[in-house]
């Protein structure tokens, strides 16, 4: 009898835990999911500025046709990756476009000069500025989440119960930090 | 017994007085207007003042981050759950002083114009001085459009005090007449002083806890119609769940909103009147702005001397051992151990707790483990609380940037005297026992928070309860006063130490002629050196026990947080562009001001060094 109750004692401990444990991991991925939808909040506000600026590019100096075109495929592509990794690639390949296409516009003093061009340029470089941070947040959540799903003892309840490690949002061979981009 | 029935007649009176002009000079009855949702006039941080009591809360510096927001002077852009960040935006044109008082703080903190929310608390201000600004700013600006006043006038305060001086005396009287005097040898003083003291020391505070800042008509009528904006605010709008980033939806609302208490989740989002959390520091090292972890571990085998930690393993493992054997001693009666491992088996368990240590500092010796980064937390803790912790321990937290969270090494208080939050450092340090060995700073913290423009607003008389600074308004005084004894601060500080030290070239030693810092009772002299570019280095010296007085000047005049210097004087503070040292021979304070921010901390050190010296050499005649 008494066997009985300690072993019942064991078990209902050890379900407590158990327990536990999964509502931990789920509020941990759910803080990566939420990060990783503040990225793309963001990401998406780029996309959204960059055809703007291409047209107003395009106004003062139609015939550096082959910098607009790497930006608007750049963009294209940024829009359709799939998955941290190669999105991450894909921003920073968006990211160098832009830059060139900057380094070009100050050949253009009369671009320079255009008020809706500085507008774009400034709102753009606020949104870089936004984006890293954003990343900065989601790889911490990510780091966070994948060390609960690979410590003892979670890590038994995370392969029980189907949860799997994220990747980071950065491109492979990316060191895993800050990236500042200035225009 | 007469006397002293006089004496409690005499405070009964007095009491009846305070209460009735208590009474008299009460704030007006507030009425709660109708709902209404016109905004009006007044800032979000008058609002708070004058619809809590007239006594103004932790809201209103929040409230007012959001009110520069709404105004398009900041930003504020939420990037993760709970994580927003501060931006400045377009200048902010003609701001009040408690704006901008806020306003420069989040710009000290930004990096390239950014600052996370969390971020806030950080910085080098002293948040008690701060907090007391802009209290202060806030009243000025009350008092000036009629919506608040002191509670009692120069001419009431006069009457309380002197007839609670009576009172005291009464009661000195009565103490001494009565049989104290004949218990109490002459030797220990006058017990009537001491009671009459006493008493006026109570009377006093009881005076000042009823004093403070009170509503006038207009006030209470315009409380009375926030109120009302309260009331519909609290009906129409869910701002309790409404972060601080939805300030670009809400506008100047959700700032009035977080003046009146409707938004707590907004206000705990902008810790800008909150010290800093010891365990959770935000970090730029990197360039942006990150939260980190730190830790305090335990100081049984972390944070001390090698040397400490292995007598403490000694020690603790032949205690431990003792324990062990004794236990094991009745264990063995019972048949329950065998006889064999009585002894070895507590040599065994103490020989393993001492070896404990003695291992990691073989480990940590054995190896030069460098640890660089940016300091994020600098702690002192002891075994008492208060500004002084007896037998104190000193910990210092580096972010390296690889992780978010930190362990808090352990170091001597010679290495931690020069160092500040936010230097970038190289520190030799052993990663199993937490003990820096050495520490270099390879690039002092940039200004954060430091010296505001308070000139004007301190000297107001708006005290709550006892503990305010007042600064005395006096006239000048020429630094070649021939007055007795005294030092000459021209001869401490020369142009050429300014140059050597600061690299500024300044000209030849002027009086003195702004508001001199100290009453002239102190005798303190002071000097001016001045650049053609408007930088000023003040210097102020005394002798005597009161000119000691200097050393507490310098957290009201910078509004920052200072630290102690070792090895230099008696005692030394160093304060965001003044430095404070007592010697042997006196007191002087060395006071920079640049438009450019202040010199850094070895420039200012290198220059107290040379006026102690040359303070220590000065002719007998000078002293």
């Amino acid at each position: 009898m008494i066997t009985l109750i300690v072993v019942i004692v064991i078990v209902a401990v050890l379900a407590l835990m158990i327990v536990s444990v999964y509502n931990r991991l789920v509020r941990s991925r759910n803080a990566v999911d939420n990060a990783w939808a503040q990225i793309d909040v963001q990401l998406k506000r780029r996309y959204d500025l960059i055809p703007n600026l291409v047209e107003t590019v395009k106004g003062y100096a139609a015939h550096e046709r082959q910098t607009l075109e790497a930006v608007t495929a750049a963009r294209s592509t940024a829009i359709n990756a799939q998955g941290p990794a190669d999105r991450a690639a894909a921003e920073n390949a968006l990211t160098g476009a832009l830059k060139n296409l900057f380094a070009v516009a100050e050949s253009y003093p009369d671009l320079k000069a255009s008020r809706n061009f500085a507008e774009l340029q400034e709102e753009l470089a606020t949104t870089e500025n936004r984006i890293a941070y954003s990343r900065q947040y989601y790889n911490d959540a990510v780091l966070t989440y994948n060390n609960a799903i690979q410590t003892v003892p979670a890590n038994i309840v995370a392969g029980m119960t189907g949860f799997t490690a994220r990747v980071y949002f950065q491109a492979p061979g990316e060191e895993r930090g800050t990236v500042q981009v200035r225009f | 017994m007469t006397l002293w029935i006089g004496a409690a007649v005499a405070a009964g009176v007095w009491l009846l007085l305070l209460f009735s002009m208590a009474m008299a000079t009460k704030t007006p009855d507030v009425k709660p207007g109708p709902a209404t949702g016109a905004l009006g006039e007044e800032s979000p941080a008058l609002v708070d003042l004058i619809t809590g009591g007239w006594r103004l809360t932790g809201e209103a510096a929040s409230a007012t981050v959001l009110d520069l927001a709404a105004k398009g002077a900041l930003a504020i852009e939420e990037v993760g759950p709970e994580f927003s960040l501060v931006r400045l935006r377009r200048e902010p044109g003609d701001l009040k002083p408690y704006e901008k008082l806020v306003y420069d703080h989040v710009r000290s903190l930004a990096v390239d114009g950014v600052v996370a929310t969390g971020a806030l608390a950080e910085g080098s201000r002293d948040i008690g001085r701060w907090r007391k600004s802009f209290r202060k700013k806030v009243i000025v600006e009350a008092r000036a459009l009629g919506l608040s006043r002191m509670r009692w006038s120069k001419a009431q305060a006069a009457l309380l005090w002197v007839t609670a001086a009576g009172v005291a005396v009464m009661v000195g009287i009565a103490a001494e007449a009565s049989g104290f005097a004949a218990d109490t040898p002459d030797s220990e003083g006058s017990p009537g002083v001491a009671a009459g003291f006493f008493c006026l020391l109570l009377l006093g505070g009881l005076m000042s806890r009823l004093n403070g800042e009170r509503g006038t008509k207009l006030g209470a009528e315009t409380a009375g119609r926030w109120l009302g904006v309260q009331k519909h605010l609290a009906d129409t709008g869910r701002f309790g769940e409404q972060p601080a980033a939805s300030v670009t939806i809400w506008g100047r609302h959700l700032a009035y909103a977080a003046a009146l208490g409707l938004a707590p989740r907004a206000v705990t989002s902008l810790p800008i009147t909150t010290t800093a959390d010891a365990n959770r520091a935000w970090s730029d090292y990197g360039g942006m702005w990150h939260p980190v972890q730190v830790r305090y571990r335990s100081r049984r085998f972390w944070g001390r001397k090698p040397l400490t930690l292995i007598g403490h393993g000694l020690l603790a493992g032949m205690m431990i051992g003792v324990w062990v054997f004794i236990g094991l001693g009745f264990a063995t009666a019972y048949d329950l151990w065998p006889q064999a491992l009585l002894v070895p088996t507590p040599l065994l368990i103490a020989g393993t707790i001492a070896a404990i240590p003695i291992a990691f500092t073989i480990i940590d010796y054995s190896g030069n483990t460098v640890i660089e980064g940016q300091i994020v937390r600098l702690r002192v803790f002891g075994e008492s609380s208060g500004d002084s912790p007896s037998n104190p321990s000193y910990y210092c937290a580096i972010d390296e940037g690889r992780s978010r969270e930190v362990d808090a090494f352990g170091l001597s208080a010679e290495h931690y005297g020069p160092l500040s939050e936010g230097d970038r450092v190289r520190a030799v340090a052993g990663r199993k026992l937490g003990w820096i060995r050495n520490i270099e700073v390879l690039e002092r913290a940039r200004p954060r928070g430091t010296t505001y423009d308070d000139t004007g607003e301190h000297k107001i008389d708006a005290p709550e309860h006892l503990g305010e600074v007042k600064v005395i308004p006096g006239r000048t005084r020429n630094e070649d006063t021939e007055d007795e004894g005294g030092v000459r601060p021209a001869d401490l500080v020369t142009p050429a130490d300014i140059k050597q030290a600061l690299g500024l070239d300044v000209g030849p030693a002027e009086a003195y002629t702004d508001t001199p810092v100290l009453p002239a009772v102190v005798r303190i002299r002071s000097i001016r050196y001045r650049t053609a570019t408007g930088t000023t280095v003040d210097v102020h010296a005394g002798t005597g026990r009161r000119s000691r007085t200097l050393m507490v000047l310098p957290s009201a005049l910078s509004r920052a947080q200072g630290r102690q210097i070792k090895g230099l004087g008696i005692n030394a503070m160093l304060h965001p562009g003044i430095v404070s040292v007592v010697t042997d021979q006196g007191t002087f304070m060395i006071h920079v001001t640049s438009a450019s921010g202040p010199p850094s901390s070895d420039k200012m050190m290198d220059l107290a060094h040379t006026a102690a010296e040359r303070m220590s050499r000065l002719p007998q005649g000078r002293r």
